[in-house]
């Protein structure tokens, strides 16, 4: 099990390496001076709705941080019965497999021995209780905005609610280099992580400032929704205006009315958040799904609904020209019924050639049985229509594919949501050829056709590398090259200097 | 020949349209050489095709049945028993003769007496329903059972408010825990 959106994610360590020179220096600094002066804990930024309504102690109501933090998505186990928190949990990354540790209070194995300070520290500026620079797999930069009496109610739930589980992960975290130095790390801090506790807006409702704090805080949803820069920090400027993630697209989340989600009404957000599925315009996968399973099904409709309400406030933006909202394609043609069932030879050997690439034979026999065979899905919605989707009405497919490849399961306060997986069922041009004719029926037909070689990518997770990425062999080189020069000089400087000293 | 009513009294019959197609591309049917000849048994085709479709819906008593699997269902009989136009057609015309005006009258009829004329108008109505022509067999590889149609076979309409055709989905798993809504107009 990969938690793909990490995939990307974590390459961002890469960025670290094209600061490293000039940065290092003061790295060393900030983070010695961190060690020696913790910081303070300033009771202020407490939002007027803090969640302590309601909950009968601070254990309590950091256990509720906790989940809103999606903390159990990457700090599980590798298996179902591993203790909560254990750790062990495999986030894969180009450069190497990051796995996450033991937090829970067990003083060998977990993070038993933090004071306050350090554990804040940890999830504030992403620096380990032994002066260790974390990977932003931790999503440390939207937590830097948490507020004192959150983490400290984090802190008392950790230390008191959790047990401790005294075995530490057996696979330890590996990249190759230069990754695997993490004062690199510092580098990229300095530049991109703004540790400034959220600051209320006196413009706006609390409503809508509690939901801008869940939003940019525990929820982290702009460690996905947002595209990053060149160095794989997220972009404030294009702030949830949808990006790639291990394979799959988080759509843009902005209130547009055709490239977001404008059309959607607050109730249709806080209800999606709880159930990952609102009819006739999109369901949760992949990331998303999992979000929802381990998280957002577990917070209050005050703060779902808050969340909602501040997400329509956020500044529209239409980037990629979109003219069609991704939930509104529809084909309300019926397709014939000669043409959907066709006679097909009945020999022993037709009936088991499995090798049909014909896109209409396949979602017939593999797909029509749920979503219908003009897509209509069934009518308690259970089974989506695969008209008014966003997995088929969005800019590109990837949603689509990789919903084919990997099927959904996704554990909701309804039940459980799923579709099989057809990796092992198809292969890649059978995906491909399914893929264009649901596009081309029911969704966007913009979408170039998908080819078997794009299915194939998909399918090893081979997403486009980031730049810096690509880039990563010429930059090695080219600090070889400089290392190279730079010992050749001082090879005859100091030759020079000897021949100087004998001619002297 | 007897007269037949047209399919459609308002829609121009598939024949005109296929001459006013033919007159229109006259060039090219001459260059083509043996277009005459392909337009003759075209027509007779299609001629037979709408005789089928005309007795299809007289004896199942649908007049939404569809046209492209009406004759694929004439292809069916026709596979499992090459005489079976010229069965029809005497079908057609004994109830003409006869004036049957419903279907259910024609067990009472003097058709009714005809065992041949009978398992005619059966195998029509059980290819209608079933969705094949011919007989499955069980334990072989080969038969002479041709397929029509799955679901769009008659045989699922009668309950269609509250079943399902088998292998779709109705609705979330265990949605038939519930009793279907239109059980109280049953």
């Amino acid at each position: 099990m990969i938690r793909p959106f990490f995939y990307r994610l974590a390459s961002v360590a890469g960025m670290a390496f094209c600061l490293s020179l000039p940065a290092m220096a003061s790295a060393g600094n900030s983070h010695t001076g961190d060690a020696s002066n913790p910081p303070v804990i300033v009771q202020k930024n407490v939002v007027a709705a803090t969640p302590t309504n309601g909950f009968s102690s601070e254990l309590e109501r950091g256990a509720y941080l906790a989940k809103a933090g999606d903390c159990i998505a990457c700090h599980r186990g590798n298996s179902v019965t591993a203790p909560p928190y254990a750790g062990g949990y495999a986030i894969a990354s180009p450069m190497g497999s990051i796995v996450s540790p033991n937090i829970s209070p067990s003083k060998t194995a977990g993070i038993g021995n933090y004071s306050e300070q350090e554990f804040s520290r940890a999830i504030r500026k992403g620096i380990r209780k032994d002066g260790a620079y974390l990977y932003p797999a931790m999503p440390y930069t939207a937590y830097a905005g948490l507020n004192d009496k959150d983490i400290h109610a984090l802190y008392v739930y950790f230390m008191q609610g959790v047990a401790p589980v005294d075995e530490k992960p057996q696979a330890v975290t590996k990249l190759s280099f230069p990754f695997n130095i993490r004062l690199l790390m510092s580098g990229w801090n300095l530049l991109f992580l703004h540790d400034k506790p959220f600051k209320n807006n006196p413009k706006v409702s609390d409503e809508i400032n509690r939901g801008h704090y869940l939003v940019d805080t525990l929820a982290h949803c702009s460690t996905c929704h947002s595209p990053r820069n060149f160095f794989m920090a997220e972009s404030s400027r294009r702030y949830l205006t949808g990006a790639a993630v291990g394979g799959w697209y988080a759509p843009n989340i902005t209130p547009d009315e055709t490239e977001g989600i404008g059309s959607w009404s607050e109730e249709e957000i806080a209800r999606y958040l709880k159930t990952g599925h609102v009819n006739g315009k999109a369901q949760a996968a992949g990331s998303m799904a999992e979000a929802i399973e381990y998280s957002l099904r577990f917070l209050s409709d005050a703060d779902l609904r808050a969340m909602a309400a501040y997400l329509k406030t956020v500044a529209p933006q239409n980037l990629t020209g979109a003219k069609q909202s991704r939930f509104s394609f529809e084909t309300r043609t019926p397709v014939h019924m000669v043409d959907i069932e066709p006679v097909t030879s009945r020999t022993a050997a037709a009936m088991s050639d499995s090798g049909s690439v014909d896109g209409q034979l396949l979602y017939e026999n593999a797909c029509a049985s749920c979503h219908g065979r003009n897509g209509e899905g069934t009518a308690d919605h259970f089974y989506p229509s695969l008209n008014h989707n966003s997995a088929t009405g969005g800019l590109v497919a990837d949603n689509l594919i990789m919903t084919i490849l990997n099927g959904i399961e996704r554990k909701t306060n309804d039940g459980i949501a799923g579709m099989p997986a057809y990796s092992d069922e198809l292969n890649d041009s059978q995906i491909a050829a399914i893929a264009n004719y649901v596009l081309t029926r029911f969704g966007n037909k913009a979408i170039a056709p998908i080819s078997a070689q794009q299915v194939a990518d998909f399918r090893a997770n081979k997403s486009d590398p980031a730049l810096l990425m690509k880039m990563m062999p010429w930059l090695l080189s080219g600090a070889g090259f400089v290392f190279v020069v730079i010992i050749i000089l001082g090879y005859f400087r100091i030759k020079g200097l000897f021949h100087r000293r004998r001619s002297n | 020949m007897p007269e037949y009513p047209k399919p459609s009294e308002k829609s121009e019959s598939p024949r005109r349209q296929f001459l006013k197609i033919a007159g229109l591309s006259a060039g090219s049917a001459i260059a083509a050489g043996s277009a005459p000849l392909l337009a003759e048994s075209k027509n007779d085709d299609e001629r037979v095709q709408d005789q089928f479709y005309q007795i299809s819906t007289f004896l199942t008593g649908h007049s939404d049945l569809d046209r492209g699997l009406s004759n694929r269902a004439l292809a069916a009989l026709t596979a499992a028993d090459a005489n079976f136009t010229t069965k029809f057609q005497t079908l057609q015309q004994a109830i003409l003769t006869e004036k049957v005006s419903d279907p259910s009258l024609l067990r009472t009829s003097p058709i009714g007496q005809n065992e041949d004329l009978m398992a005619t108008a059966k195998a029509v109505v059980s290819a209608w329903y079933l969705g094949y022509a011919g007989e499955p067999a069980i334990h072989a590889m080969e038969d002479n059972a041709h397929f029509i149609t799955y679901s769009g076979a008659l045989m699922y309409r009668p309950t269609m408010d509250a079943t399902v055709i088998p292998s779709y989905a109705r609705g979330a798993p265990s949605y038939w825990v519930n009793p279907p809504a239109s059980i109280k107009q049953d």
